[in-house]
């Protein structure tokens, strides 16, 4: 740990400063922010407003249900193909609970090549790719450098059981298979207990945590739980399914999202296994999106749906020896 | 306190008070002082702006305000860079003025500034973004993959790519096992 010691002595004389700055810093915002909520009230802002159910009904006629702010409804021409999330996940569930599920040994490695994308990464489009080999117990890595395989042995330590592997895989295991008994175990796991009518509130922990389980899981996830994770998704409340979603790599997959964050978790329409996520440009920029555009740090002229990050796996293997595919 | 800003924006000034100063230290060290007081006050009229994706995404407000934040220091690469560049030439770090620094600055880290200056400046953003929201900002591998929208894997793989670099640059040159070669 010296390597990490040594770095966080780096800058630390600055730990007991508090700059002049922070008063004006203040008053800035709470002008800034007073002033939007005035703007928030005269304007309604459109927002969609969209759930699973509604959305059934909706795609069937071509339509897409928004909302305003002032609680009025509009019917606007789809810019994607929606579809059923209820039918879609389930189906994705029938399908992973039929595979076949072995949990790897501990000292069996994954490997695991990923690749990043979007226009607010260095490669813009084009993907960079990644790719390392961790054992199961979490307690090697390797990666390829300058040509070599590298493995490192000081991989152990730090951070939760969950973050291996095992303690993932482990953690899965333990959740209980039937979507509402799931969706409870989870609320009381991250505390997100129902408040009121606030329902997308809640629900959105809910999602963010299930998709976050899954995608800590690089062996891949129990079938029954997989399942029962997928129909608990089905459950909560705003969330679409788009079935032509294209990722950065150019593969057509599913793309699931609740609420209205722009993020979707994309799921292989062959196996319905996770592959990772990416975030859509909606073109509809925050007020500070706006400002920050005007010093060109914020770049608004991207096209509606614009991926502006992506994070996926291309390949998934469990071998015996780290360096094999 | 989220949930209250959505109504009440003043509410949100409870957040400021309780988590600016800790995104102003992260970034002045990362970008200096003058660019952290702007980049934190944007920092946070984006997290404004977003405050209703918050309680949806969260429980804890730092990874996400962290999360807002790596992205607006992802506009100031070159700068950063820059920075480290200048710390691994000078051994000296501008934001190490005050007399504070004189007192708590070891010796033998500021003798091994250079090199970690070096060895970050040598780390793609992705890794450094990683090292630096666990050894500055104090965030948990968790959090640390909930600011970054990654998995708790890639954070690990990330963390252990960029301490192999920084205990390279700092003369461990054993840490590794090289086992075969690759073509």
């Amino acid at each position: 740990m010296k390597d990490m010691k040594m770095l966080a002595e780096m800058g630390e004389h600055l730990d007991g400063e508090m700059p002049a700055a922070l008063p004006r810093q203040r008053q800035l915002l709470l002008e800034a922010t007073r002033g939007r909520r005035r703007r928030a009230r005269g304007i309604p802002r459109l927002r969609l407003v969209l759930t699973a159910g509604v959305l059934a009904g909706a795609a069937a006629a071509g339509l897409v249900v928004a909302g305003t702010g002032s609680g009025e409804r509009h019917l606007t021409p789809p810019t994607i193909q929606l579809d059923s999330a209820s039918v879609v996940l389930d189906k994705a569930a029938t399908a992973v609970s039929a595979r076949s599920y072995r949990v790897p040994l501990p000292r069996q490695w994954l490997y695991i090549k990923t690749a990043e994308y979007g226009a607010n990464t260095a490669g813009g489009k084009r993907p960079t790719f990644d790719q390392y080999w961790i054992r199961f117990d979490g307690r090697q890595e390797a990666v390829i450098e300058g040509g070599k395989l590298v493995v490192d042995d000081k991989a152990a330590g730090g951070g939760s059981d969950e973050g291996t592997p095992q303690g993932a895989s482990a953690l899965l295991r333990s959740l209980p298979t039937e979507p509402q008994a799931l969706l409870a175990a989870l609320s009381s796991k991250v505390g997100a207990e129902p408040r009121g009518d606030s329902g997308p509130g809640r629900d959105g922990l809910l999602f963010a945590n299930i998709v976050q389980l899954i995608r800590n899981a690089p062996a891949g996830v129990p079938p029954k739980i997989q399942a029962a994770l997928y129909r608990a998704i089905a459950t909560l409340h705003e969330v679409r399914v788009d079935t032509n979603v294209v990722d950065g790599l150019g593969r057509r997959v599913i793309g699931v999202t609740q609420g209205t964050t722009g993020s979707f978790v994309l799921i292989n329409p062959q196996t319905y296994q996770v592959l990772g996520m990416q975030n859509v440009w909606g073109g509809h920029p925050t007020p500070t999106e706006s400002m920050l555009a005007k010093y060109k740090k914020a770049n608004l002229r991207l096209p509606v749906g614009t991926v502006t990050y992506g994070y996926v796996t291309v390949t998934t293997a469990v071998v015996d020896h780290a360096g094999q595919r | 306190m989220i949930a209250e800003s959505h109504e009440e924006p003043e509410a949100f000034a409870a957040l400021f008070d309780r988590h600016w100063p800790t995104l102003y230290r992260y970034v002045a060290r990362r970008l200096g002082r003058e660019v952290a007081e702007d980049l934190v006050g944007e920092a946070f009229l984006t997290a404004f702006e977003r405050r209703r994706r918050f309680d949806s995404r969260y429980a804890d407000a730092r990874p996400w305000l962290f999360g807002i934040t790596t992205n607006l220091i992802s506009k100031h690469r070159r700068a950063e860079g820059a920075r480290y560049r200048a710390l691994e030439r000078t051994g000296r770090d501008v934001t190490a003025e005050g007399p504070a620094e004189r007192v708590t600055a070891a010796v033998s880290a500021r003798a091994a500034r250079p090199a970690l200056a070096k060895a970050l400046a040598s780390l793609p953003a992705r890794d450094r973004d990683v090292l630096l929201l666990v050894a500055w900002a104090d965030l948990s591998y968790e959090e640390t993959a909930s600011a970054l929208d990654i998995p708790i894997g890639t954070v690990r793989s990330r963390l252990n790519r960029a301490r192999r670099k920084v205990r390279a640059a700092l003369g461990d040159t054993n840490p590794l096992l090289v086992e075969e070669a690759f073509s």
